[in-house]
């Protein structure tokens, strides 16, 4: 029997065993858990960008790259978007 | 072991048939958790049998197996071993096998991270990425085979690999190249997986943003290795001459670029959805276009690879990228809607797609340069080729703008600015532009372009310092610490690690430019002929041909020119340069070997041209290329600013992670 043919029977086995332990294995923790309805998930998505914009406007604010009065109205705009997106969430999460 | 080799192609491209077929199935119809796990696997698997792949060839190479039409089209008993084992992605079969390698070993370290992945995205994920596996496996298996045998006569010894090609940088620049281009099939099969999913959050851009930044990196690297190996092995005094095979490695990169920027403003605001789906797509699209370029020789190229038919399937692969984009971005477009719109034209997500229309204007207008020959010989039956001053006069303008917003966008702010503030952020760069503008001129620089080159790259620098001075300052208020302390750098360093690290790479690229300006604006070029004992001097340099001779080596002849480098300030010898002309027998090729003396303020170029009929002189070709050697200082500093920013740092996670099965729902 040729090098070539051994190597090439032990591949074939060692990926199917591979493969085959795929049935063998347990759930996975990811799997388990309910990954929420599109609409809760835009909801979180819309909240980690709004914080996300509120860090941003601190940011730029420290590096005096806006007006006071800028950063004022921003952040008013942004929290207020965060309260009513933070209000959508409970809805959703009560029903 | 050749027909090791064969199988383990053969296996390869069944596990990414499966992966890819199953992976769809599973996507449609929700399977079982076991069912997911068997497409993850094989998605893996795919990557260790093309190493065996890849190692069966290599074991061609190395035993001299010349039965192997392959290995003995582009290797010899003489050659080095490293060149042997390079000679594997030496021609087009190789260098394939090596691309299906890169692309199922990134879908594999993908398919390995992604347990943690949202459900519904894993099935289609798996199906995309073994997608890409499976049309460059079906190539090689099919059209491009390396393991096929030679039908007839078997030689005692190869024809031997291309003697350009037997050079240390193609041990490592298509390599890095290829991480580049196929590192680019991630985003793309990440961003199709959502489509297909509907899982639409945030989670595919953030984990296609590392992706594309890694691709990113190698691919800048890979240019420039490629810029490099041109620079000392082609012999012509230059490092990018716009030759197609180079604009294909330039076009992703560009594309890639634009991508990077416009992403954060999707992360950010929800908006330009359609238009990173767009470049994600146009990207991978540009990465399967160049490999078209390269191997269906429709261009003229010094790195084409020989001209065959199999261009065809590229181009169907192609129109099979865009349909399946364009008609899932219309089976999700009310998915796809922005969040919200651009409030001012002073924000930094305006200045942001900016950036990209002039990226992709830049893409367009070298795409253009690398088609028109294609299209005016199918238009008018005469071939018209472009040459660089065509991609210099169009793009140059448009690299400045780049370059200008490059210092504009990270010193505005997101959502809006006022002109006041803009005002008092931008005054001290463009005054201190506008100054060196006038020290240039003073100092006898007349020339528009070098002059507005170097007075934005001081722009620039100038916010980029701005910046981290501001961003010190703001720093020093939370921990206390003085300004310029180390601990208040590293404090700032690691809490914006990829805002800083954006800023080392746009660094990088102004020390580029300032060495391409000089490079290009202040080069010189001489052509002369000396016997030995005589003089020529270019620059400060005087040089003198000491003497000239024959050389015998292995696998090839060369006559080797001794020239001393003398200083014309205090004639002080600087250098012996021995530029070479060599001649391979074997594969009746005459080459050029550039003696180079590398210095921070210029780089004395030498080659040796040839050798007059009555054999007592030699004629010389000489470039002083002034900062050259700060265009490769620059692109360090831009991959290294790639890898702080796209090496991953452990962060805290939170509960709503594991509650919503996603990525990382915190920020």
């Amino acid at each position: 029997m040729s090098i070539s043919l051994v190597l090439s029977m032990l591949l074939a086995l060692l990926v199917g065993a591979f493969l085959t332990g795929a049935f063998f294995e347990p759930a996975f923790a990811g799997d388990s858990v309910l990954p929420g309805s599109d609409a809760l998930r835009a909801l979180y998505d819309s909240k980690e960008r709004s914080l996300r914009a509120i860090k941003d406007l601190e940011l730029d604010y420290s590096m005096s790259k806006i007006s006071p009065e800028d950063f004022e109205r921003s952040k008013q705009e942004l929290s207020l978007e965060v309260a009513v997106i933070l209000d959508e969430i409970r809805k959703h999460e009560q029903r | 072991m050749i027909e090791f080799g064969h199988f383990s192609l053969c296996l390869a491209w069944i596990l990414a048939l499966v992966g890819c077929v199953y992976g769809a199935f599973l996507g449609c119809r929700a399977g079982s958790s076991s069912q997911v796990e068997f497409t993850r696997r094989a998605t893996v698997a795919t990557s260790v049998a093309l190493a065996m792949s890849l190692v069966g060839l290599g074991y061609g190479f190395v035993t001299n197996d010349y039965t192997v039409q392959y290995v003995w089209q582009y290797s010899n008993r003489d050659m080095p071993w490293i060149y042997k084992i390079t000679a594997i992605w030496g021609g087009m079969d190789g260098s394939m096998l090596l691309w299906c390698f890169f692309v199922a070993m990134y879908c594999a370290l993908v398919a390995r991270s992604s347990v943690s992945y949202p459900r519904p995205l894993r099935p289609w994920l798996y199906c995309f990425l073994n997608s890409s596996t499976l049309f460059f496996t079906t190539i090689t298996l099919y059209l491009t085979n390396p393991f096929r045998y030679v039908k007839s006569f078997v030689g005692s010894d190869g024809r031997g690999l291309n003697p350009l090609l037997q050079n240390e940088y193609m041990a490592i620049h298509p390599p890095t190249l290829y991480l580049g281009f196929t590192g680019l099939a991630i985003p793309y099969a990440f961003c199709m997986a959502a489509l297909a999913s509907g899982h639409m959050s945030n989670d595919w851009i953030r984990l296609t943003r590392r992706w594309t930044l890694v691709a990113w990196t190698f691919l800048t690297a890979g240019i420039v290795l490629g810029g490099h190996w041109a620079y000392l092995e082609l012999g012509w005094g230059g490092f990018w001459a716009w030759d197609p095979v180079e604009n294909a490695s330039f076009l992703p990169w560009l594309t890639a670029t634009a991508f990077l920027h416009s992403v954060m403003v999707q992360e950010r605001k929800g908006m330009l959805k359609i238009w990173n789906i767009f470049l994600v797509a146009l990207t991978y699209s540009l990465t399967v276009f160049g490999t078209f370029l390269t191997r269906s020789g429709i261009v003229q190229s010094v790195h084409a690879f020989a001209s065959t038919d199999i261009g065809w399937v590229f181009l169907s692969y192609l129109a099979a990228i865009a349909v399946v984009t364009v008609g899932l971005v219309v089976f999700r477009f009310s998915d796809l809607k922005p969040a919200r719109a651009i409030e001012s034209l002073l924000s930094r997500e305006a200045v942001f797609l900016l950036n990209n229309l002039v990226l992709l204007s830049i893409c367009f207008a070298v795409l253009w340069g690398v088609m028109f020959p294609v299209f005016s010989e199918a238009f008018t039956g005469q071939k018209q080729t472009v040459g660089i001053p065509f991609f210099n006069r169009v793009n140059i303008p448009l690299f400045l703008a780049l370059i200008f917003l490059m210092g504009v966008g990270p010193s505005i702010a997101w959502r809006r600015s006022s002109p006041r503030q803009l005002a008092r952020s931008f005054a001290l760069p463009f005054v201190g532009a506008f100054l060196v503008a006038t020290a240039l001129v003073w100092a006898g620089i007349t020339e528009f372009y070098p002059v507005l080159s170097y007075a934005i790259c001081f722009f620039v620098l100038m916010t980029i310092l701005s910046e981290l001075q501001r961003g010190l300052r703001a720093q020093s208020g939370i921990t206390d610490a003085s300004e310029w302390s180390p601990s208040n750098i590293m404090s700032l360093a690691r809490r914006h690690r990829i805002k800083y690290g954006a800023h080392i790479i746009h660094f990088g690229v102004l020390i580029m430019t300032v060495a391409i300006t000089a490079s290009m604006a202040h080069k010189i070029e001489r052509e002369f002929t000396l016997a030995p004992g005589e003089k020529f001097v270019v620059g400060r340099f005087a040089l003198e041909l000491s003497e000239f001779h024959e050389e015998e080596k292995a696998n090839y002849s060369a006559i080797q020119a001794h020239v001393v480098v003398r200083s014309l300030k205090d004639n002080s010898i600087l250098q012996v340069l021995v530029p070479e002309l060599r001649f391979y027998p074997r594969n009746k090729e005459t080459t050029t070997e550039v003696a180079l003396r590398m210095g921070q303020r210029e780089d004395l170029y030498l080659i040796l041209a040839g050798v007059d009929e009555s054999g007592a002189k030699a004629s010389m070709k000489v470039f002083v290329n002034p900062l050259q050697v700060w265009l490769w200082y620059g692109a360090i500093i831009m991959i290294l600013g790639g890898v702080v920013v796209a090496v991953p740092v452990a962060r805290v996670t939170t509960a709503r992670r594991v509650e919503l099965g996603g990525v990382s729902q915190s920020i």
